[in-house]
């Protein structure tokens, strides 16, 4: 999913992901690549507040660079 | 029956034969070799062991046999079959045995799909087990029988750890532990009464022999247990023996790449590796003697 240019917008998670928390960390495998990712705090914080059980809600007030490396890995697309 | 209340010459001519049928924790494999040393290795090593005396399926259908040609004159060399083909190139004859072990790793690793396999040791002691994955070298197989022989607890596998993909529980494979080097010496002086292979020199792991798997861990294979702990050990000379936690979103990771067929599983495989770290407490473990070994994990052993 490179290529995918940060940005303001709406950000969702990517289909096909399953994840388990660990503490405050978070492994998310992507059924579509079959890779498995480690995310640290400060990522999967931002990774579950895109979670569909919040409200869509703008990446303004996210991580702009967390937001990027999960892009960049694939684990969230644009809205 | 059981292997040792077959005679020795009896063992190596079913080998020469159509085959001799042991049972291997889950799997039922029938062997044919005519070479001496692999005759005299399994009789020894698998004396526990089951055989199976009726026709009928088997897992696995393996062979070691002479090269023939100038082979059988000049260098002589053996080469692995596995359902009639060869997988690997041909090796020295006097690597037979270690051959035929890593061959059945390697059946096991490629087609014993039903489970989540993973390269790491396991061992179990009230009920619990403890998973010790472990690159080449870092002292999970020698760790492994230490804590078997001398520390009370029961050996699962020592290479391919298998997991249910159902239950999530771990399905015992007590086969021989290879040792390799020094391990050689450091468990024939830990555990005194350990049964080991003849040593084979100069193979791609260098100096090997082959740990028997303790009698209680074979009667027991029908024993599945569920997991307690992941702990990475680190075999570090002249260290004193520490234990250190470590997070477990990282022992996830490791453990998935030590699998054999996690991505084979996709959502599944992922699935049974979380609730695995998540019931496990997880730990790095360097250590130097096998003496602390056996107390730090006696000490762990109690807090479940």
């Amino acid at each position: 999913m490179s290529g995918i240019a940060p940005g303001p917008g709406r950000w969702r998670p990517a289909a096909g992901l399953l994840w388990r928390s660990f503490d405050d960390e978070l492994v998310v495998y992507d059924d579509r690549s079959g890779d498995t990712h480690r995310l640290t705090p400060r990522s999967a914080a931002v990774f579950l507040a895109l979670q569909p059980r919040d409200p869509m809600i703008e990446t303004g007030t996210l991580d702009a660079e967390v937001i990027d490396g999960l892009a960049r890995l694939g684990l969230v697309e644009p809205e | 029956m059981i292997l040792s209340s077959i005679p020795g010459g009896e063992v190596a001519r079913r080998l020469r034969g159509d085959g001799l049928s042991l049972r291997l924790g889950p799997f039922t494999a029938a062997i044919r070799s005519p070479i001496a040393s692999v005759a005299e290795g399994i009789a020894a090593l698998y004396a526990d062991n089951e055989t199976l005396e009726e026709p009928g399926f088997r897992d696995f259908h393996l062979s070691v046999d002479a090269s023939g040609g100038l082979r059988r004159w000049v260098r002589r060399q053996c080469r692995f079959d596995f359902d009639g083909a060869s997988p690997f190139k041909p090796l020295p004859v006097a690597h037979a045995l270690p051959i035929l072990e890593w061959g059945l790793n390697w059946c096991i690793a490629s087609n014993a799909h039903r489970y989540l396999i993973i390269h790491a040791a396991a061992i179990e002691r009230g009920g619990r087990v403890a998973i010790l994955p472990g690159e080449p070298g870092a002292g999970k197989s020698t760790l492994c029988a230490g804590l078997v022989g001398s520390g009370g607890w029961r050996l699962l596998s020592d290479e391919l750890s298998l997991i249910d993909m159902a239950t999530g529980r771990f399905i015992p494979l007590a086969r021989p532990i290879s040792l390799k080097k020094e391990s050689i010496e450091i468990i024939r002086g830990f555990v005194p009464d350990a049964v080991l292979s003849r040593e084979t020199h100069d193979t791609t792991k260098g100096r090997v022999a082959l740990v028997k798997a303790t009698a209680d861990s074979v009667r027991r294979a029908g024993e599945t247990a569920a997991a307690g702990w992941i702990i990475f050990p680190r075999f570090v000379p002249g260290a004193p023996p520490i234990l250190e936690r470590q997070s477990k979103a990282a022992a996830f990771i490791e453990l998935a790449t030590n699998a054999f067929n996690y991505s084979i599983h996709g959502k599944r495989g992922f699935t049974v590796v979380a609730d695995v770290v998540e019931t496990c407490e997880c730990y790095r473990f360097t250590y130097c003697s096998l003496d602390d070994a056996v107390q730090v994990f006696a000490s762990l052993a109690l807090t479940r």
